[in-house]
């Protein structure tokens, strides 16, 4: 008889693996994150507006961005994991907007990663971007930036990363595959001298 | 049945996921989503020490005291046409004080915008309560208030207020319905010169 949540999420026998979920509602940031300023200074809190769940609000510089991450708590596979995240960026235009995985966000530098991105200096389009710890590359989709809410599915696999855009297919990837451990990622950026806001309102990680 | 994700398990396929928060009310301290506050002297707030029992407030001992727990009228993601409130609740007496939680939207102005069941000593039986800008409807249920935990729930549509006790339907209310965003609540008072007592182990909130 199923009456746990555990059991709702693991087929009998199995060993339930690491797994985040967070809702984004409350009136502080729950305290598994770290919130961090990139470059220049931002602003990261709870949208008091229904459904708005938690907003970064950029600095008005091009190239000023924040995000939230672990603190390089790196929980999740970089060959069998998957995050599920509800976000939105508020403006299509000289923005830059990335959730998913990543290896210890807040040291910076070159690390591997995993995440969806939306970059108007790169292409119109959702796209997958990855990095082994030595060089990034993207895998363009077929979905045009939208400011409404959107479910984006990373699945990392250890021959291959997929993006499903709601629930759809869009990109497979196959080179550059993260080789560290990975932590859940969240950042919002903007590329003109105009504030740009992003907004999560659910974040779901496990591993497989 | 098991699910690949709590994700999945509450959202069918290809729905971009409503905004959601759910607590538990267990574990060392109360999570930081919360604001405590006290309206009307000094309560205390605490994990309960014991089998199955939550959080509580006491209020302080003068008639009129009262504290809460809410997200500090900073993050009202609840719509006031188009959400879900559950929540299991119960008090330590049941003369001279009340009990309620539900969704609001000023957490120390109790008679403001809201939807909420209610212990209340002045009331004969358990009711849920809707209110706009400080105009109110209590619609009673069958349950004569005690000491025993009950799940309540409403749902809030946009013309009316329905609610549950114990998966019972209790009460509709068409009148002084809440006309903005709302947030969870949990609050306790006295109403005579003694400390009361209010325990809480769930909420969880939705929008539909």
């Amino acid at each position: 008889m199923v009456n746990a949540l555990v059991d709702y999420l693991n087929a009998p026998g199995v060993v339930p693996l690491q797994r985040v979920v967070d809702n984004f509602s409350g009136d502080t940031l729950n305290e598994r994150w770290t919130y961090t300023d990139y470059n220049g200074s931002n602003t990261g809190s709870m949208d008091d507006a229904v459904g708005g769940g938690y907003k970064i609000v950029t600095g008005t510089t091009n190239g000023n961005n924040a995000g939230i991450s672990f603190n390089d708590i790196s929980q999740y596979s970089n060959t069998s994991s998957t995050l599920i995240a509800v976000t939105k960026h508020t403006a299509t235009s000289s923005f830059f907007h990335e959730i998913g995985f990543k290896e210890n966000p807040v040291a910076g530098g070159t690390v591997s990663f995993a995440f969806a991105k939306g970059d108007v200096s790169i292409t119109s389009n959702y796209f997958l971007s990855s990095n082994d710890g030595t060089t990034a590359t993207n895998t363009i989709g077929s979905v045009a930036f939208t400011t409404s809410f959107q479910t984006k599915e990373i699945n990392i696999l250890s021959t291959h990363l997929t993006l499903r855009l709601d629930g759809t297919l869009d990109v497979v990837k196959t080179d550059r595959l993260p080789d560290a451990t990975q932590e859940p990622y969240f950042r919002q950026g903007t590329r003109t001298n105009v504030s740009k806001v992003g907004h999560i309102k659910y974040l779901e990680a496990w591993n497989k | 049945m098991s699910f690949t994700s709590v994700h999945d398990m509450l959202t069918p396929p290809k729905i971009i996921r409503k905004q959601r928060f759910w607590d538990f009310f267990d574990g060392d301290s109360l999570r930081s989503w919360w604001a405590q506050r006290d309206v009307a002297g000094t309560g205390t707030f605490a994990m309960q020490a014991t089998v199955d029992d939550g959080f509580r407030i006491t209020t302080g001992s003068t008639s009129g005291n009262n504290s809460l727990i809410d997200f500090n009228d900073a993050a009202r993601h609840y719509s006031h046409i188009g959400s879900i409130f559950i929540g299991n609740m119960r008090s330590t007496s049941v003369t001279d004080h009340y009990t309620i939680t539900g969704l609001t939207e000023q957490g120390a102005s109790p008679s403001d915008t809201r939807y909420n069941w209610k212990n209340d000593s002045t009331i004969s039986f358990m009711s849920m309560g809707t209110a706009v800008n400080s105009s109110s409807t209590n619609v009673s249920s069958s349950i004569t208030p005690d000491t025993n935990f009950h799940k309540v729930a409403a749902e809030a549509k946009s013309a009316s207020v329905i609610g549950w006790v114990d998966d019972i339907l209790e009460a509709i209310s068409t009148a002084n319905l809440p006309d903005v965003a709302l947030q969870p609540i949990f609050r306790q008072g006295t109403r005579s010169d003694n400390a009361k007592g209010g325990r809480i182990k769930y909420i969880e909130a939705y929008n539909t």
